[in-house]
């Protein structure tokens, strides 16, 4: 009995209406669409109205006046500027290689079984759900010369002699920051290294262990190379907040004392909030991000020939 | 169409109408004369914490005694009024009166956002000259003095003083002289919030008065026009003498770690004997009663010959203006508004209600409180914080300038200089005072 769909299935398949055609095409479109709108409402919009406040003097009254590249000119000489840019450097050479190196040891230490591995993790990661405002709060009142616990302590260790204004004395002040940065983001760069380790092939420490290599030698030749994508990431991660450090600035010294730790993102707020000049605080963010486009550009360069080395 | 009467509506309205009766606003509302004016008043006034319930009740009883007109309070925090008010502005939102911070009040009188009040709210002789004076620019009145005034005078502690056999100070010389016994005894001269650099100037606006001869206004608006400038010897001299202060440990390096709650818990612990702080530092006493502070106020010793008097820096805690737009029978019901905010009985009970400290009103009495009756007799003469006339770059100048010259970074003539090229810059970039 010949089936009742045989004469439809010898036929050519029909084809689909255009206006199927037509969605099948922009499908992809609606899906996405939505997405990609908010998204460039709110991250790119924003940058390009950025990019053009920077040629303009605006202010906080509404009015706004094309000024070309008189802000660029005006930026270029503004040695608070430059001299904010200089400690946003100091501070990210420091964070960047504390965090680094911290975090990497941690996840080392945490990555072998023992009792307690997850509680530990999450003691180290607890400082990074904690908000700006608490942790810089604490820490100033810790930081404190009389009453601090640092000093407190340090007295009653008989090393009175090492007590300091930690965030009173310019010498100080920006290191005492440096390290709350570290101890807040060590956790996060912890949980990226730990997920790299845990991704690792262990057949190749395993035969280098076999071979006679070392724990350094593993560690020197093997995991550090495997683990250059990882260190990438939490580079660039590392560096982008440096560059945008503020409210943990705000909350512990307000940039001082004497200028000793303004930041690039101080100036932005001095210049847009207090003096209500939105084009040159606008100027000021285009050149920062810069300065963080070309050092994202530089480490992921690096770190892409580290992982073609590698290979 | 029916209306329904909730329990709770009931009761509100029935409490809102007994309060409003039996307030001294309300019997004097209700004396007063009809206005034309129906519709709704729109105030936008400054953020209170906690909120300024007298002037809820004021405005209570106008409603009450006009029942055509609805009084609309908007309220913004201090910090973001500018930046609030200019987007309602720009958003045409309605406007018949601003309550505003002293400081602001420049900018709105200058951009034409308010009219002048000369001849429009009675008699002006009901308020203190000094605060008036706040609401006064190029001879015109834009804004009266609502509330209190107040400021930085200097606070000491006379069971310390009293302790180790020393009294209120009347030179600088006597600093000193109580700066070697207290140091002997480990407790500093002055406790100071110096981490906070928005509280420095205040030392130089103190010293300012006393170098300018008493015309340390007068002097800001000359420098800022053009006829002197931040170099000149009054600026550097008065610079200098508070810079003294940290070179002669008056003022030791450990405050500049110290934010104000830090520094009122060293002062009110008996570890510095005295403190140049906002006068809100009464209350704050009297609330927590330190058993270790016997509070006493007084002013700033002479620290230059000749003849100036020595004054603290202060002003109102707030000032209230009319939109230049409003007109009309709408005008007059805002100005009669402004009346009853400002009247004798008014202005008793929001420096009661709000632990207010120097009435703007010459006839009201204010606190009994002996440290606030001593104030108010050393605010005769109190001389307007100066940064109300810079402009917020010079201001931040002399705000960094102070700390890092206290603590003998930077020399008087540096942060003078610095002042004056931060004023020719932005006058090249055309800034103008007016």
């Amino acid at each position: 009995m010949a089936r009742a769909d045989a004469p439809r299935l010898s036929t050519a398949p029909a084809q689909p209406s255009l206006a199927t055609r037509l969605f099948e095409r922009c499908e992809p479109v609606f899906w996405i669409g939505p997405g990609l709108l908010l998204f460039f409402v709110f991250v790119h919009l924003p940058v390009l109205l950025q990019l053009a406040l920077s040629l303009t003097s605006s202010g906080l009254d509404g009015r706004i006046a094309f000024v070309g590249l008189a802000n660029f000119k005006t930026l270029w000489a503004d040695a608070d500027y430059w001299f904010s840019i200089v400690n946003n450097i100091q501070f990210a050479i420091a964070t960047v290689i504390g965090k680094l190196l911290l975090s990497l040891i941690l996840a080392l230490a945490l990555n072998s079984a023992f009792t307690g591995q997850n509680l530990f993790r999450t003691i180290f990661f607890l400082p990074v759900i904690i908000s700006f405002v608490a942790i810089g709060t604490i820490w100033g009142f810790m930081f404190q010369f009389e009453f601090g616990a640092i000093n407190q302590l340090l007295n009653r260790l008989g090393l009175g002699a090492l007590a300091q204004d930690w965030l009173g004395d310019p010498r100080f002040a920006l290191w005492s920051i440096v390290f709350v940065d570290i101890w807040k983001w060590t956790g996060f760069h912890m949980v990226i290294y730990l997920a790299g380790l845990q991704a690792l092939p262990r057949e190749l420490t395993e035969a280098a262990s076999v071979d006679g290599a070392s724990a350094w030698q593993r560690l020197r030749y093997i995991t550090l190379p495997l683990l250059s994508r990882y260190t990438g990431t939490n580079i660039i991660i590392a560096t982008l907040g440096a560059f945008s450090v503020f409210d943990l600035i705000y909350v512990m010294t307000q940039g001082g004392p004497f200028g000793s730790t303004q930041v690039a993102m101080m100036q932005v707020y001095l210049q847009a909030f207090q003096f209500h000049r939105l084009g040159y605080a606008s100027t000021q963010a285009t050149v920062l991000l810069a300065i963080i486009a070309i050092v994202s550009i530089v480490v992921m360069r690096l770190t892409k020939r580290a992982d073609e080395g590698e290979a | 169409m029916t209306m329904r009467i909730t329990r709770r509506s009931y009761l509100l309205g029935s409490a809102a109408l007994a309060g409003a009766a039996l307030s001294p606003f309300g019997a004097r509302a209700q004396s007063a004369t009809p206005l034309a004016y129906k519709g709704e008043l729109s105030i936008v006034g400054l953020q209170r914490n906690p909120p300024d319930k007298a002037f809820e009740a004021i405005v209570a009883a106008f409603e009450a005694a006009h029942p055509d007109i609805k009084v609309k309070a908007t309220q913004y925090p201090s910090e973001r009024f500018v930046a609030l008010l200019t987007a309602s502005l720009a958003a045409g939102e309605p406007l018949d009166m601003l309550v505003l911070n002293g400081q602001d009040l420049r900018r709105y009188a200058v951009d034409g956002t308010l009219g002048p009040l000369d001849g429009l709210v009675g008699d002006t002789a009901r308020f203190a000259p000094a605060a008036l004076e706040t609401g006064r620019i190029d001879g015109k009145l834009w804004g009266v003095p609502y509330g209190w005034y107040g400021g930085f005078p200097v606070f000491y502690n006379k069971a310390v003083l009293d302790k180790h056999g020393l009294s209120e100070p009347k030179s600088y010389d006597d600093f000193l002289v109580i700066r070697d016994k207290l140091k002997a005894a480990g407790i500093k001269t002055f406790t100071h919030p110096g981490k906070n650099i928005y509280l420095w100037p205040v030392w130089f606006f103190t010293t300012f008065a006393q170098t300018t001869g008493n015309r340390a206004n007068e002097r800001t608006v000359e420098i800022l026009t053009g006829k002197g400038k931040f170099t000149d010897p009054d600026v550097v001299q008065a610079l200098d003498l508070v810079f003294q202060f940290g070179k002669d440990e008056l003022i030791t390096r450990s405050v500049f770690s110290l934010d104000t709650p830090q520094a009122v818990a060293e002062f009110s612990s008996g570890r510095a004997a005295f403190f140049m702080q906002h006068d809100g530092l009464i209350q704050q006493i009297f609330t927590a009663k330190p058993e270790a502070v016997d509070l006493d106020v007084m002013l700033m010793p002479k620290l230059v010959t000749g003849e100036a008097k020595s004054q603290f820096p202060g002003g109102p805690a707030a000032v209230i203006g009319i939109p230049a737009k409003v007109e009309g029978d709408r005008k007059a019901a805002i100005l009669a508004l402004l009346a009853d905010l400002t009247s004798d009985a008014a202005n008793t009970t929001i420096v009661r209600d709000n632990n207010g400290t120097v009435p703007v009103n010459l006839s009201v009495k204010g606190s009994d409180i002996p440290q606030v009756s001593k104030l108010i007799q050393l605010s005769d003469g109190l001389n307007t914080y100066l940064d109300w006339n810079w402009p917020p770059e010079i201001t931040r100048v002399f705000q960094e300038g102070m700390q890092a010259g206290v603590a003998g970074q930077m020399s008087a003539e540096a942060v003078a200089a610095k002042a004056q090229a931060t004023l020719d810059r932005l006058v090249g970039e055309g800034y103008a005072f007016k």
